[in-house]
């Protein structure tokens, strides 16, 4: 097997033949080989199956030659206001379901931006929706008794929109 | 199939994190979303509960402000919780009682933003005492811009040299007031108000915002800066913007390296300042800012076309070898420091080390300026980013 070559192998047994520096792009990863040295061994994602791993694959193979992040400018704000990326955006248009895969799997395979990008993606579905809208949209039951719900209602009522 | 549920808390409270982020996400907005957030279940409430109360807390009129204290005074832990809080009303919605009560609830409370409108209101004794009482690190006061008049530096004097755990000092919209004119006076000395005791504390940052368009009505002398700088010596920020200066830049300067602070300050921003009829040298080399401070990383500039401070820096600016991002508002940012000049070869730095320049940062310009695409394309020719944020 090539050096620049590196052999995934997931948790539905499928194997994946990765360029290395697309696999860079997880610190998980990276770690492995690093300790392993060379070795022809597939390297065992058993968090991961293959259809999430493919799609996680094709964000990697586009962010091969990002550059390491520099240091924050200490004056812009104190919050980070980076936007998704164009092609990020289109990337993540998947079903909900492929969306939170996507999400544990960079969280599992340690790939912050791709990390950042799902929540980010997550949190946007969130803003500006009422809480009835939200549950609605990620199919979550009420679980407040009407006094409980009352009570925080009343508690955050300076935050809200009126 | 895989549910919302599924995500593990560290990554929901990651997802509860976002929310805010975003050029165009204010407080507000965030501060809606995370109390909406809250209401969905008891799990994202459990999780963004802490987000809404641990993070920036704006309450802008007597209605919030009113709701604010009485869930914070029901509740001493979520009170506890609170480090930042930002009470900018207008005149007609500051309410001090409220106010009094979050000043009093909030044990933990770091970092206060506050109008002139409510500390007028705050004339009783004891409501002046609570805001002495606090221990805060970062305070940023707004004057009314000359709305009321009545608040002015020697105002604030008291609460200042109280609080000696400050490090972190902003005063904007800072009016053209006689007391301030008497301060600025350098022959006359600061007024005894100001000078009988000065502040204790060791600012690491300070800004001084003056009002846009009211340069000749006020200015302040290097008596004035002195008595805000306390004894601070290792400033690492300092923005001076729409000021009239009864002081030279580099007679400043110096006053900042005999303190310590030369080789401590990092951020520079001097923005529309005039400096006084009767003050000289009137003009400063941009070149030499690498001697004064030689470990200054960000400089935010703008000059005025008819009064400025910067000589035309000849045959063009050479900024130091620590400086990273070079800022420039205005509508002339390819004249000042003869930018272009600087792009055209190998950009030089003041003291023959390496450039460290990575951004070109300009500000108030629209994209299709024939400067911004000149300025952009010669960024892209050296590798250097140009950020380009466009005011409306």
């Amino acid at each position: 097997m090539s050096a620049n070559k590196v052999k995934l192998s997931t948790s539905d047994q499928e194997e994946f033949d990765v360029d290395r520096d697309v696999a860079n792009r997880s610190v998980l990863i990276k770690n492995m080989l690093e300790d392993l040295g060379d070795s022809d061994q597939a390297i065992p994602l058993p968090n991961v199956s293959a259809n999430v791993l493919k799609k996680v694959l094709e964000w990697c193979e586009h962010h091969k030659k990002d550059p390491e992040p520099i240091a924050e400018d200490l004056d812009d704000n104190r919050r980070k206001t980076t936007e998704i990326s164009d092609w990020d955006a289109k990337f993540i248009q998947v079903d909900q379901e492929m969306l939170f895969e996507i999400i544990l799997a960079a969280n599992y395979l340690d790939i912050k931006p791709l990390l950042d990008v799902g929540c980010k993606t997550v949190a946007n579905m969130i803003k500006g929706k009422q809480p009835e809208e939200i549950r609605k949209l990620f199919n979550i039951v009420n679980d407040f008794t009407p006094e409980e719900e009352a009570q925080i209602k009343k508690e955050n009522e300076w935050a809200e929109d009126r | 199939m895989l549910h919302v549920s599924d995500l593990p808390p560290e990554l929901l409270l990651k997802v509860f994190s976002q929310l805010g982020s975003g050029s165009s996400y204010s407080d507000r907005e965030r501060q809606r979303d995370l109390a909406g957030v809250a209401k969905v279940c008891r799990r994202f409430s459990e999780l963004s509960i802490p987000l809404l109360y641990g993070d920036t807390i704006q309450v802008r009129s007597a209605g919030r402000q009113h709701c604010l204290a009485r869930t914070l005074e029901a509740d001493p832990a979520l009170a506890a919780s609170v480090h930042d809080l930002v009470v900018v009303p207008t005149a007609d919605q500051a309410h001090a009682p409220s106010a009094l009560v979050l000043l009093r609830s909030t044990p933990n409370l770091a970092s206060l933003t506050l109008g002139e409108a409510l500390f007028n209101q705050l004339e009783a004794s004891h409501m002046r005492d609570a805001l002495a009482a606090k221990a805060l690190k970062r305070f940023s006061f707004g004057f009314s811009a000359g709305e009321s008049e009545t608040t002015s530096l020697v105002d604030l004097a008291p609460l200042l040299v109280g609080w000696t755990v400050l490090e972190h000092l902003e005063l904007h919209g800072v009016p053209p007031d006689h007391r301030v004119r008497g301060v600025a006076t350098a022959a006359q000395g600061p007024p005894a108000a100001l000078v009988a005791v000065g502040p204790l504390y060791r600012l690491a940052h300070l800004e001084v915002h003056g009002v846009e368009g009211w340069h000749s009505r006020s200015f302040w002398s290097t008596a004035a800066l002195d008595w805000v700088l306390g004894r601070s010596h290792a400033l690492t920020s300092l923005a001076l913007v729409d000021m009239t200066c009864g002081f030279a830049l580099p007679a400043l300067f110096d006053e900042l390296v005999s303190r310590g602070c030369g080789s401590t300050l990092s951020h520079l921003a001097l923005r529309r300042i005039r400096v006084a009829a009767h003050i000289s040298p009137r003009l400063l080399d941009p070149n030499d800012l690498g001697t004064w401070f030689p470990s200054l990383t960000h400089l935010s500039f703008q000059d005025e076309p008819r009064t400025p401070i910067c000589a035309a820096p000849s045959p063009a600016f050479r900024p130091s070898s620590s400086l990273r991002v070079l800022e420039l508002h205005g509508r002339w940012p390819k004249h000042d420091l003869n930018l272009v000049r600087m792009l055209e070869g190998n950009v030089e730095t003041s003291d023959g080390g390496q450039a460290a320049l990575g951004k070109l940062k300009v500000v108030g310009l629209s994209p299709t300026n024939a400067d911004v695409k000149e300025l952009s394309a010669a960024c892209r020719r050296h590798a250097i980013v140009f950020e380009l944020v466009c005011k409306f």
